[in-house]
Order: C-alpha cells, then sequence, then structure tokens
C-alpha cells in the first residue's frame, strides 16, 4: 500500500531522513518508534505531502506519489495536539474535507453524524474543540481524518497528551476501528509499549535510518540485536 | 478565594502605588481628558443649532465626505497588504525577510511631512514620474490620488503589524490539517487562516480607520489646500482656526473626534469580548 524508497530529507545540515525504505502492506498496522530527533515524525511527514523529500520515491496504493499535494494522496492524518478548527464546531471539523469536496449539506450531516457514532461521540456535533476533553479531542480528530475515506491512515504520537487510563482506553478503540476498516495505518510513537500494544509491525528509526524492522511476535520472541535492542531495552 | 497576584502588586508600598496612580491619572487627565473636553465642550458652547449649520456649509460637507473617501479607499487597501505581507512574512522562509518585516514599519518612524514631500517629488509636476503621469491626463499630486497615497503609506503598518506578530504565534498545524483533508490553498486562508485571524485583523482595521480620518501631516503637503476640492476634515479643521473661525473649526474637531472615539470604544469592546472567550476557553480546559 506504501512504497518507501530512499526516501532523503535534510533541515540545513541535518539529516533528517538518511534514506529509509520500507514497504507496509495494505490493512497493516505499522509503528513508527525512535527517539526524538530520529526522523519519525519528518517520515510521516514525507509520507503526507506536507514535507518535501530531497530524494527517493515513495508509492500510495502503486501510484508515485511525491509530486502530488497533500489532499490528492489519500491519506488521513491525526496531528500531535490534535490541530482542530478552534473556530468551528466538533460537526464543521469533521465535515470539513467533505465540505472543501463540494459535497451537498444533506449528504455532508449524514456522513458526520456516522463519524460521530463511530468514535462514540453522539450528540456532541454542536459543541466546539476548547468545550471537549482531550480524549474527545483526539477522538474527533480521528473521525475527520477518516471522513474522507483515506486509504491510509497517519498518526503522530496520538496519545501524547492524554493520561494513562484515557490512553488505555483510546488505544483499544483505535485498534478496533482499524480492524473494522481494514486502513493502513502508520503511526508515530515514541513509547515502545504503546507500539507493542497496537501495531503488528514495529519499525525502529534512529538517526534518519531504519535501525530494525520486526514483527511483533519477533519483538516478543526477544530477537532484537544492535541499537533497538539497546533502545527498546531503555525505552 | 486567593488574592489576584496581580491586584496584590509585587509588594510596593501602599503610599508608592497611590503615588503611581495618581500621577498616571493626572497625565491621562491633562493629556487625554481635557483636551477631548475642551473640543466637545468649545463645540457646543455656540448651541447646537449653530454648531449644526456650521458643518452643514458646503466645504465642511465637502471636506467630510472627502476625508471618508479617502478613508475608504486606504484602509480596503491596507488591508488586503496587511493580509498578504503577514502570510508571506509569517509563513515563508526566504532571504530578504527581516528587510522586508523592518520596512513594514517605516512609515511608524518616518515623519508624515516627509512622507508627503516624497510623494510630491515622486508624483509632482517636475517630479521623476509627474511627466510620464501628466502625458496621460492623470494628476496625483493635489488631487485624490495623492491624498490616498499619502494616507496608504502612513496607515500601511497598522494591519500588517497587528496581523504579523499574531500569525506568527499561530502554530501551522491547523493549515496542514486543512491541506491534508484536500482544501485547495484558497480554502485553506478562508476557511481556517482568516477565522483565526478576525480578532486581530479587525482591530488592524479599526485603528488603521481612526489612523486615515486624521491623518494631517502627509496629506497637507499632497493636498494643495483647494477648499472644497482637496481639504480633508483635518485641513479644513486647521484652515478654519488660523482664520480664528473657531466654532466652526471646533464642531468640525469634534465631528471628527467622535469619530475616533467610536473606533476607539469599538476597538475596546473587541479586546474585552476577546478577553471573555479565551477566559472561557480556558476555563472549560481545566473543567
Amino acid at each position: 500500500m506504501i512504497r518507501m524508497e530512499g526516501l532523503t530529507k535534510g533541515f540545513g545540515a541535518t539529516r533528517a531522513l538518511d534514506g529509509v525504505s520500507l514497504d507496509v502492506a495494505p490493512g497493516s498496522f505499522v509503528a513508527l518508534l525512535g527517539p526524538s530527533g530520529s526522523g519519525k515524525t519528518t517520515l510521516l511527514r514525507v509520507v503526507a505531502g506536507l514535507e518535501q523529500a530531497d530524494a527517493g520515491s515513495l508509492w500510495i496504493g502503486g501510484r508515485p506519489a511525491l509530486d502530488l499535494p497533500p489532499g490528492k494522496r489519500s491519506v488521513g492524518m491525526v496531528f500531535q495536539g490534535y490541530a482542530l478548527f478552534g473556530h468551528m464546531t466538533v460537526a464543521d471539523n469533521i465535515g470539513f474535507g467533505l465540505r472543501v469536496r463540494g459535497r451537498h449539506r444533506t449528504e455532508r450531516a449524514a456522513a458526520v453524524e456516522r463519524l460521530l457514532a463511530m468514535v462514540h461521540l453522539e450528540g456532541l456535533g454542536a459543541r466546539l474543540p476548547s468545550q471537549l476533553s482531550g480524549g474527545q479531542r483526539q477522538r474527533v480528530a480521528l473521525a475527520r481524518a477518516l471522513a474522507v475515506e483515506p486509504r491510509i491512515l497517519l498518526l503522530d504520537e496520538p496519545f501524547g497528551a492524554l493520561d494513562r487510563q484515557v490512553r488505555e482506553e483510546l488505544r483499544a478503540g483505535l485498534r478496533r476501528l482499524q480492524q473494522e476498516l481494514g486502513i493502513t495505518t502508520l503511526f508515530v510513537t515514541h513509547d515502545q509499549e504503546e507500539a507493542l500494544a497496537l501495531a503488528d509491525r514495529v519499525v525502529v528509526l534512529n538517526r534518519g535510518a531504519v535501525a530494525a524492522d520486526l514483527s511483533t511476535e519477533e519483538l516478543a520472541r526477544g530477537a532484537v540485536k544492535g541499537f533497538a535492542a539497546g533502545f527498546l531495552a531503555v525505552g | 478565594m486567593r488574592a489576584d497576584p496581580a491586584a496584590r502588586g509585587i509588594g510596593e508600598p501602599a503610599w508608592a502605588r497611590a503615588l503611581l496612580a495618581g500621577l498616571a491619572l493626572l497625565l491621562l487627565g491633562v493629556t487625554l481628558a481635557l483636551p477631548l473636553l475642551v473640543v466637545f465642550t468649545e463645540a457646543l458652547a455656540p448651541g447646537l443649532a449653530a454648531a449644526a449649520a456650521a458643518l452643514r456649509e458646503p466645504d465642511a460637507l465637502a471636506a467630510m465626505r472627502l476625508t471618508l473617501l479617502v478613508t475608504a479607499i486606504a484602509v480596503p487597501f491596507n488591508t488586503v497588504f496587511g493580509l498578504a505581507a503577514a502570510w508571506c512574512l509569517a509563513r515563508h522562509r526566504f532571504p530578504g525577510r527581516g528587510a522586508l518585516r523592518a520596512l513594514v514599519g517605516l512609515p511608524l518612524s518616518v515623519s508624515p511631512v516627509v512622507a508627503g514631500l516624497a510623494l510630491v517629488l515622486l508624483f509632482g509636476r517636475t517630479g521623476w514620474l509627474g511627466p510620464l503621469l501628466d502625458g496621460w491626463g492623470l494628476r496625483v499630486v493635489f488631487a485624490l490620488p495623492g491624498l490616498v497615497l499619502a494616507t496608504v503609506f502612513v496607515t500601511l503598518p497598522y494591519v500588517a503589524g497587528q496581523l504579523i506578530p499574531l500569525l506568527e504565534s499561530l502554530a501551522p498545524q491547523e493549515e496542514e490539517a486543512a491541506l491534508t483533508l484536500g482544501a485547495s490553498g484558497w480554502q485553506m486562508f478562508w476557511l481556517v487562516t482568516l477565522p483565526r485571524l478576525r480578532w486581530g485583523l479587525l482591530q488592524g482595521v479599526l485603528l488603521c480607520t481612526a489612523r486615515a480620518l486624521g491623518e494631517f501631516g502627509a496629506v497637507a503637503v499632497v493636498s494643495g489646500h483647494v477648499r472644497g476640492q482637496t481639504t480633508t476634515m483635518p485641513l479644513q479643521i486647521e484652515a478654519l482656526y488660523n482664520e480664528y473661525n473657531l466654532p466652526a473649526a471646533f464642531g468640525m474637531a469634534a465631528v471628527l473626534a467622535l469619530l475616533a472615539l467610536v473606533t476607539v470604544a469599538a476597538k475596546a469592546l473587541l479586546d474585552w469580548r476577546q478577553g471573555r472567550a479565551l477566559a472561557q476557553g480556558a476555563a472549560s480546559v481545566l473543567a
């Protein structure tokens, strides 16, 4: 579903991505794990089209994607901190993608109701984001990203700002939703436990390169060497 | 219930606080309240009917119309400029950005008279571009275009000055979210960026309007002072005053001051509403 070949990206003198190659199978749930500065968020942003790669290739659904604008890549993204539109209601946030695609008001309203139910926020459509709890905001961001029926879901530290109990509830919800929709999902985290709890494959990044690429079974067996072993042990 | 730390101050004695507050109030009274009071009492001294009659003179009406016209052209222009400048300077990195940012604030530090003179040297009969424009039958100096240009120059920093720091303080994630959801650049701007800037924009527009209405120095140089044609309200006030026509001068000054007070009141109302909205947002986050 996603194919990356030699993706490279520099910011000034630093190399955020140093030749990343990765294949993500349709319907899989892949965690990008690494310390801060390892390039995991940059990689996500390159896939989303929010950052231009200096070199390399990217295919999404078999199509070359590097020249496509973010809105044409069929990706839904949940930002760190969620980036909800503060001046719009929850319903308008979720319906935004359909609105800019020129969908009719009634069609939009029906879709918004369906999505609110999907993330268990029925009846909160008229609220403003500032009137929601952190966990509710995260689910609004998820519903907004899924509203345009993307083929790929990208999540950047989606549980970063939440307390433990909420985090574990939302994790279970996200995992269930991902399996129901069968949507290819790539998510960035620095939390090893979270990666293992959610993903069926964990890619460890270090200094802009893939340090390890493991299925969760391999991780459970303890077949990890080198940097990844060190990082996972302390992480 | 804890005491508000701001109200407690940082520990200075009561007499010092009273002295500072008294000084500030005295200064405000002498430099702001008293002059305004004088303008309004003097304007109304000959009676309401006389004041109204002075304002109905054809020259007075022409001056008011001209001031409103110049403001109505200059403010929208500077609003669009301010938005464009804020977008460029706050959301893009390019060589010369720092210089451009400094340039936007330049009209605040250049004397308006110098600005007016520069326009005369540029667009006047013998100026650099004057002969060219003359050839097209276009008159800038001593005509409406000159008044508009002078006002635009002087009021240029107000909208941009509000919006640039505001946009720099807003994280770009909401705009990026709009892009990933399929918004075009324009849709992103109209649906996400502009609503986020709306209060700052409105405040900038009000400041710009107040300044445009009252501009004197730059406009005085390019006006030529033709009564009923190129004389704006501030110029008309000065002319009346110089002729010792004090009732008429104060009458017009009162109208101008009233316009300024209305814009300042509108801005204060906005500040208050925005403060309340922020407090509410913070309260609901904490709840």
